[in-house]
């Protein structure tokens, strides 16, 4: 296992805190605790390496709302949850927000651990991605504001007169926008340009 | 049919001077008519018509027609030749005596001009017609008397014919005149009737009193003849038919009497009048009172099928039927609806038996006794029962709320009258909705359950979580041979406290559970039974047959009174639900409550006529989550026992003890 590799345990419980630490720590995870949504948010610093083990039921910001709000702030970090009792509406909606894994207490420890694992090996595919997403928006952000909306239609895939008639602007004015928007993103076809706009999020 | 009011006084108006002149010349007329025909010496007569027509003008109009009835008088007088002076002082006391007549009549303010009763009639007979000519024959005789007119030694004869006259006139022609005033009505008039009947009465009368085909009935006495024709006016053509007719026979025979002729042919001659005076006396007062009394009683029958009408409407629309029990006689009426009610046939004949036998056997106990009590001659005599009756004709139960009142007759109820309606439909919607709000209450019951157990699961979660992950890290660090024994005591210490946390919240909870629930008093056992019964009956868990059983004179226990209603209730609704869900209809649930001998402690029995328990079902059916019920959670048996336990008593089932299942549970005493 990789040595920088971070648990994070949000839990309002210091005894479930501790004990859980004890129990990473025996498979050398270094484990980093907070006791409220809040304190996570404030002093998280996601790496390459990192997942949150995180209480559905807290006082003040719940799971899900900590969840909302790391989605919000663009920040990917593998999920999961510790609820209860098995509540599956509450389970699905997590794990369609993107949650690694939603896990009933008592929770045993082999199980706790290939979840921790697998959201390691999400991580790793988040931070690749990540990558990709900041290369493509900065390139996007060299655009001027006129080729940033020429590049949102063609990203839909919108012929260029249509583009022109859209804009009100010439169809020749397009396709020089189209030439010079190619080039600063370094996109080869449209497709490529498409998925760069998807990566920057871009509104499409 | 409205009053006449008759008219007191007022003042004069320009059309009272028609009335006036009008008066003035009947009187005069009809004396001199009556004093030239029907008159011996032309001052004194057995019929004076003039008497009437005055004492109804001051009736009808007000007294203020008095000069009307003066100067008709004094005229009348002139023309029969009397001197100023007489006329003036006669006339005084022909004009005294209607005056004098109507303030008899008026005096206590409720004489009816229109005749509608006998005692109208006959006080116009003995008050106008006897009493006020007196007066006036007096005045008259004297003036006469005075003046030489008459020899002293006739006065009393002639004071008696004066008054007869006035009197005959007043009794004949006053009615007549205040009768006539409206036409006959006009439901009871029958023109060919009234033709034929007033033929018939000339014809007789002219047999009777004027000799027509004396031939052929020859010495046949006819006079009675006359009571016939008037009793078939009375009844036929009322109060009009009759008084016209009096009128017709009086003429008649005092034609006859005049002519020599007839029934009174020789009764001038030997009576002066006086048989004739007499019979139309007797005839007209016979004529018109039966008269009276005949459209009193078709007056009374139009209201009285009015009201039943009336009755009818106001029965059908409140959907009641009417019933009408004679109690000596054992037999009830009722009409058309109340048979319908009690699904008894139109014709049949109700007796008390018969009406009982259809009261729901269940019913029959409380409905007998609320009879009972409205029988009591010392209550209030009234009757309301609910009940069930069973349909005779087709076996339907229904519904039924009797409303009653008794009648007493010297200290005994002779009869039951009342209204009887279907609530069926009414009760099966106030059933609806208890069952409604029982469902409700189920459900929030099972809410609330939902709710306590998710708490106790997050707070006994927690704990076990820690539990859970500082026993593996533990059991880790031994298997993978720990080099630092503090963080292993670390762990296992974690895991210790962590467990102690469970048992401590666990408590903590059973604590907030029961808050307030604990304290002990001397409770009247019989008593929170009775309460629990009626508890049971009214949070829709009614339906059973209770059989209760009290141990009289019973020692209080020590209990907490609410704690044990619960238990109690808990029991019932136990009960209750086993016999519903075995489909046992209103089932018995016993219930009996009894001193242990030598132990200091009391014993509640609840056994219900459900199905009872298999002694599988019976040996875990106090564990929590163990149910036999679709909706329920498994929880009352188990704090039933908790709490009974907590009083220092025990709850158990008895399986065996059939016909369904059978709870005990005991208490210590207070002493």
């Amino acid at each position: 296992m990789n040595e920088s590799a971070t648990v994070f345990v949000v839990d309002d419980d210091p005894a479930v805190r501790d004990s859980l630490t004890l129990l990473l720590e025996q498979e050398t995870f270094s484990v980093e605790t907070f006791d409220s949504g809040e304190s996570f948010l404030a002093a998280c610093r996601p790496t390459r390496h990192c997942c949150a083990i995180v209480d559905m039921r807290m006082p003040g910001m719940d799971g899900m709302q900590l969840q909302a709000e790391l989605s919000k702030r663009r920040i990917p970090l593998p999920l999961i949850f510790l609820t209860g009792h098995g509540d599956i509406p509450l389970s699905v909606r997590a794990i369609k927000a993107g949650a690694v894994d939603f896990l009933t207490k008592p929770v045993t420890g082999a199980v706790l651990l290939e979840s921790v694992r697998m959201a390691f090996v999400e991580s790793a595919r988040l931070s690749v991605e990540t990558e990709a997403n900041q290369t493509a928006t900065a390139r996007v952000a060299t655009l001027t504001e006129r080729e940033r909306e020429v590049m949102v239609l063609a990203a839909r895939g919108m012929p260029n007169k249509e583009i022109a008639r859209h804009l009100g602007i010439s169809h020749r004015t397009v396709e020089i926008h189209k030439a010079r928007i190619m080039n600063k993103i370094a996109a080869e076809t449209v497709l490529d340009l498409a998925r760069i706009a998807q990566a920057s999020g871009l509104p499409f | 049919m409205q009053s006449v009011t008759p008219t007191t006084a007022g003042p004069y108006r320009r059309t009272d001077l028609f009335w006036l002149a009008g008066t003035a010349a009947g009187y005069a007329l009809l004396a001199k008519i009556v004093l030239t025909f029907f008159s011996t010496n032309g001052l004194v007569t057995v019929f004076w018509p003039a008497s009437g027509i005055s004492l109804a003008a001051l009736l009808l109009g007000g007294r203020k027609f008095w000069p009307g009835v003066y100067l008709g008088a004094v005229a009348g007088q002139l023309w029969m030749g009397q001197s100023p002076g007489n006329a003036a002082l006669i006339a005084l006391g022909s004009t005294a005596e209607p005056l004098l007549g109507v303030w008899l009549l008026l005096r206590k303010g409720d004489f009816d001009a229109s005749l509608r009763s006998n005692g109208d009639f006959f006080r116009l007979v003995y008050l106008a017609g006897a009493l006020s000519p007196a007066v006036c024959a007096l005045i008259g005789v004297g003036t006469l008397a005075y003046s030489g007119r008459i020899p002293a030694n006739d006065l009393w004869q002639h004071f008696v014919h004066w008054w007869m006259g006035d009197t005959l006139g007043i009794v004949i022609v006053a009615p007549l005149v205040m009768v006539w005033r409206r036409p006959p009505p006009r439901q009871h008039w029958h023109f060919e009737e009234a033709a034929v009947f007033f033929g018939l009465s000339f014809l007789v009368g002219q047999i009777v009193f004027l000799d027509w085909f004396s031939d052929e009935f020859g010495l046949v006495n006819r006079g009675y003849w006359m009571y016939l024709v008037v009793c078939w006016g009375a009844m036929r053509l009322g109060l009009h038919g009759v008084l016209l007719m009096l009128l017709l026979t009086t003429l008649q025979a005092l034609v006859g009497a005049a002519h020599g002729v007839g029934y009174f042919g020789n009764d001038l001659a030997t009576t002066q009048l006086t048989n004739f005076w007499a019979y139309t006396m007797i005839l007209a007062p016979v004529g018109m009172s039966l008269a009276i009394i005949c459209s009193q009683r078709e007056r009374i029958m139009a209201e009285l099928r009015l009201n039943e009408e009336r009755l009818r409407l106001a029965s059908a629309a409140a959907d009641q039927g009417i019933y009408d029990r004679d109690i000596p006689s054992r037999m009830l009426a009722g009409d058309e609806r109340a048979r319908k009610i009690w699904g008894i046939g139109p014709n049949e004949p109700i007796s008390y038996a018969t009406f009982i036998a259809g009261v729901h056997p269940e019913d029959r106990a409380a409905t007998e006794a609320a009879i009972d009590r409205a029988l009591n001659p010392y209550g209030t005599g009234e009757y309301y029962a609910e009940h069930r009756v069973i349909s005779r004709s087709d076996g339907s139960v229904r519904h039924v709320a009797a409303h009653g009142r008794v009648l007493f007759e010297a200290g005994q109820a002779v009869r039951l009258i009342g209204t009887v309606r279907d609530v069926s439909a009414q009760k099966r919607l106030e059933q609806e909705v208890q069952e409604r709000r029982v469902e409700m209450e189920q459900l929030v019951n099972q809410q609330i359950a939902a709710q306590t157990a998710a708490a106790i699961a997050h707070e006994l979660n927690q704990p076990l979580v820690s539990v859970s992950a500082y026993s593996e890290a533990a059991l880790r660090m031994l298997l993978g041979g720990t080099k630092s024994p503090e963080k292993l005591a670390h762990a296992l210490e974690g895991a210790v406290e962590q467990a102690q946390r469970a048992g401590r919240t666990l408590h903590q909870l059973l604590d907030f559970l029961h808050k307030g629930e604990t304290t002990l008093e001397p409770v009247d056992l019989n008593g929170v039974v009775r309460d629990a019964i009626t508890l049971s009956t009214e949070s829709g868990c009614g339906g059973y047959r209770a059989i209760v059983e009290l141990e009289p004179d019973m020692q209080p226990v020590l209990a907490n009174r609410l704690q044990l209603k619960k238990v109690l209730v808990n029991l019932l609704r136990n009960g209750v639900e086993a016999m519903r869900s075995a489909e046992v209809p209103a089932g018995a649930m016993m219930i009996k409550v009894r001193a242990l001998a030598g132990s200091n402690m009391a014993q509640v029995t609840v056994q219900d006529a459900g199905p009872g328990l298999d002694a599988k079902i019976a040996a875990r059916i106090f564990e929590p989550f163990i149910t036999t019920k679709p909706e329920g959670i498994g929880l009352g048996l188990a704090i039933s026992r908790a709490l009974i336990e907590s009083h220092g008593g025990q709850l158990w089932v008895e399986p065996e003890a059939g016909p369904g299942a059978t709870f005990h549970f005991t208490l210590p005493f207070a002493s």
